[in-house]
């Protein structure tokens, strides 16, 4: 086991790679009373079209599959995940994005029953057709509860813009008849080809001692058989998408009081591997918080015009495959909205290119961000991505941003801003019948 | 630790090493009245975004993130019988940086412009411009609400349910309210806040009792006489109260509104406490496992208990057919622990899942800080040892007698049109 020293952060995090492939990270917290362990699979709902284990040939998967195996793993043939982790005094979660799926617990009792709870529940698959098929009517609710959230409808849209017919374009749910053709095979398809110790890691954060939670982690990987470990072959985003253009624009009417419109920016640029990938992430966080963070003069202007109100927000979205950037709010003035914002976003590098000293202050501001994250261990173990940051930790990212200079924002501006990559979605309220 | 600094003006300090930040929060605490909800938003809202010396939310900004990112913030809610308004700064331990910069002296110093010298000229506030926009910003919040079909559910059966306008209004007030107030109003309101508001101060972070102490009087808050007034609510109860309305939604929302006249301070409050997360508090609950899990009947089903108000709350989301079901399903759950059909595992993992949410609690600088003003405002000093040792106590005996407390008031159904 590897010990890794932060001094100025005063952290030490312990990493190993099991025999079977599984990578761990621990990090014992000082003074905490609570223990935070995720477990993550190199997976997700962008992952509908792969090489199924022991196969030659791309199979692709209906939507949601990713998100439907998630829920299914915590009901077993004699138990149920959810009342042991219950009965361990344990609170659960596990989620899906585009590119992960990931199972959790946080506990303040019986981090080794815990911690062997999680192992096993997701590592010993058992799907039935009975259960499966009662899972679709759950789901089934999901998905309408998202049909009614007009902000991630704006937010879906956007994306859908950016990458149409991508894997991405879909709800992570799925879709209502995507999932009602998922099959007890698929679950077992799916879960054989990337639910392999190799494919995953976990993080243990918290009131732990790192020998000793390594020590019961070694002691349940021990317990069970796990088949050579393969690389996974998996339908790559860019080759789907080399014939495909960005919709420059779409509108759609919804029930809501105001307008609402997202911006985006697909990144057609390839990410930087690695750690660098990391920092330049984190050059266009700071990039456009140059641009449009509440601080800048052009977000004073705008609020100040009524043009954009506190609704206003952007985000950054850099995974396994992709990378692009969203800008969204409500607006009385949807057309200076789209003008301005985009604008301002096409000429962003001159237009930031004079702001140095801004940029001295926003990154304090981004040095106290991560300092402040470091209390929280949900953030220090979700921000982990594996190997996608070849391994970089939130104290890795927080080193690399004191190092980051004033270049590195303009570069990745540079690289990340273009004509072709951008696009335009607007929600208008639908006429009261 | 809590001292009164002056006679109305009390401040604890909570020393910890075990977070990067230091914590302060000022609460400002009235009596609640139905006439001061929206102006106290307001006052809020705007108190945040300029004083004389940081004259535009871009100035504040800018001496924030010179604190290297520290982070500012005033809110308003109602509790119980009260309304506070808390403004909470919080920083990084300079310890960790290189610049030895005393951050927490200068968030202090920051706090001290932003609530004592406000733009005005003596009689009024002068930040018109601002003023027009913060109420145009609430307006159309106000608006969107509508469109939160949940959070709209869960205001309809406030609404439904309460007696009094100061309960049953939105804790942040309304449109009407906001459209009335003047700039100088505001002012009067904001000197009158100053001045006989309780204050509380809290502090937690790496610093010592004396140097807490040293810090919290630079704010210059005059001593002020305080009304005894009791901080919980309590209602009469009346006859079933029912309310349906059409939308064009695809997922309907069912809530109920029960009173439970049991109270933070009061011997039972941690039966309720059990009583309310073996029923729908807690993810484990007998709500969610018999209308979500076993019948699919729902895709959220849940229950809230409010300590300061006596009232439990029943949110669900599901299609509005099954309605009728889903209903008496809730009702069935109840009536099951009321007879005392429960295991002692179901009681004993409700036991360790509340204890597991409050140790959980003392990890976050946020939560330690609300909960000890909540202690506060309730009148009690309650430590971890002793709230673990009461919720371990609670029998079967006690949950059946609280679940039995309960009595349905309102049922508020929106339902797809």
């Amino acid at each position: 086991m590897k010990k890794i020293d932060y001094p100025f952060f005063n952290e030490s995090l312990f990493q190993t790679d099991l025999e079977n492939g599984l990578k761990v990270n621990l990090l014992p917290k000082r003074g905490f009373h609570k223990t935070y362990g995720i477990l993550s699979v190199d997976f997700g709902s962008n992952d509908t079209s792969f090489i199924p284990k022991n196969k030659k040939d791309f199979k692709v998967f209906p939507a949601g599959s990713a998100h439907f195996l998630e829920h299914k793993l915590f009901e077993k043939e004699d138990y149920d995940a959810f009342d042991l982790f219950s009965h361990f005094g344990a609170d659960l979660n596990a989620f899906t994005s585009y590119t992960k799926t990931s199972f959790l617990f946080s506990t303040t009792a019986n981090v080794k029953d815990n911690l062997n709870t999680l192992l096993d529940f997701v590592q010993r698959p058992y799907f039935s057709e009975r259960s499966v098929e009662k899972e679709k009517q759950i789901i089934a609710q999901e998905i309408k509860m998202y049909d009614d959230d007009v902000d991630w409808q704006l937010y879906s849209g956007i994306v859908r813009n950016l990458y149409p017919h991508l894997p991405l374009s879909y709800d992570i749910a799925g879709s209502v008849a995507s999932v009602n053709k998922i099959t007890v095979a698929d679950l077992y398809e799916n879960y054989g080809t990337f639910y392999q110790p190799s494919n995953m890691n976990l993080f243990v954060a918290g009131a732990i001692d790192a020998a000793e939670t390594l020590d019961w982690i070694k002691e349940n990987q021990d317990r069970k058989y796990f088949e050579p470990a393969f690389v996974v072959q998996r339908a790559n985003l860019k080759d789907l998408s080399a014939k495909e253009k960005v919709i420059s624009y779409r509108q759609n009417y919804f029930v809501t009081s105001r307008p609402k419109v997202a911006l985006g920016m697909r990144g057609l640029d390839p990410l930087p591997k690695g750690r660098a990938g990391l920092k330049y992430e984190l050059a266009l966080q700071l990039f456009f918080y140059l641009l449009l963070g509440e601080s800048s003069s052009d977000y004073q202007q705008l609020y100040n015009t009524g043009i954009i109100d506190d609704s206003f927000d952007y985000g950054i979205e850099v995974e396994r495959g992709f990378h692009f950037a969203s800008f969204s709010g409500d607006t009385d003035k949807p057309q200076e909205f789209k003008e301005k914002i985009a604008g301002l976003i096409m000429s962003a590098v001159t237009k930031i290119a004079g702001r140095e000293n801004e940029f001295r202050l926003a990154k304090r501001e981004f040095i106290g961000r991560q300092f402040r994250a470091m209390n929280t261990l949900e953030l220090i173990a979700d921000q982990y991505e594996g190997k996608l940051f070849d391994n970089a930790t939130l104290f890795d990212k927080a080193g690399l941003m004191q190092q980051l200079n004033f270049e590195d924002v303009l570069d990745a501006g540079r690289h990340f801003v273009s004509e072709e990559g951008f696009s335009v979605y607007e929600l208008f309220p639908k006429e009261e019948v | 630790m809590r001292v009164v600094l002056k006679e109305g003006v009390s401040l604890m300090v909570i020393p910890t090493k075990q977070f990067k930040t230091n914590r302060i929060a000022i609460n400002l605490i009235a009596p609640l009245t139905a006439s001061n909800l929206t102006k106290r938003l307001l006052l809020a809202t705007l108190l945040e975004t300029c004083c004389k010396k940081f004259s535009s939310q871009k100035a504040i900004s800018d001496e924030l993130a010179r604190m290297y990112g520290a982070s500012f913030e005033i809110s308003s809610a109602r509790k119980g019988n009260s309304h506070v308004l808390s403004i909470v700064f919080d920083c990084v331990n300079e310890k960790f940086l290189k610049s030895k910069e005393d951050l927490l002296e200068q968030g202090f110093s920051f706090l001290m412009e932003i609530l004592f010298k406000p733009l005005a000229d003596g009689s009024t506030f002068t930040f018109d411009e601002e003023f027009a926009r913060q109420k145009r910003n609430l307006t159309a919040y106000f608006e969107s609400i509508k469109d939160n079909k949940q959070l709209y559910a869960v205001l309809s059966l406030q609404n439904l349910f309460f007696n009094e306008e100061k309960q049953s209004l939105p804790s942040f007030g309304n449109c009407k309210e906001l459209e009335q107030i003047t700039l100088q109003d505001l002012y009067q309101y904001y000197l009158e806040c100053l001045s006989k508001d309780k204050v509380e101060i809290i502090i937690s972070g790496d610093l010592s009792i004396t140097k807490g102490e040293t810090l919290a009087k630079k704010l210059s808050f005059a001593p002020r006489k305080l009304a005894e007034t009791s901080p919980f609510y309590y209602q009469q109860s009346y006859p079933l109260r029912r309310r349906e309305e059409r939308q064009p939604v695809a997922q309907g929302k069912l809530n109920l509104g029960f009173s439970l006249p049991v109270y933070r301070t009061d011997p039972l409050y941690y039966a309720v406490l059990v009583f309310d997360g073996l029923f729908g508090g807690l993810p484990l609950s007998k709500l969610f496992m018999n209308v979500r899990e076993k019948s699919h009947l729902a895709y959220y089903a849940s229950s809230s208990y409010d300590s300061f108000r006596g009232m439990m709350m029943v949110k669900t989301g599901l299609d509005s057919e099954n309605k009728e079901l889903a209903f008496k399903i809730i009702m069935q759950q109840l009536e099951e622990i009321k007879n005392g059909k429960i295991t002692t595992i179901e009681i004993d993992d409700t036991k360790k899942a509340l204890i597991n949410e409050y140790l959980s609690g003392l990890d976050s600088q946020a939560s330690v800080v609300r909960r000890a003003f909540t202690n506060t405002l309730a009148g009690e000093n309650v430590t971890a040892s002793v709230w673990i040792k009461k919720i371990q106590a609670v029998t079967l005996t006690e949950i059946q007698s609280v679940a039995k407390q309960t009595t349905l008031q309102a049922i508020y159904f929106l339902r797809k049109e």
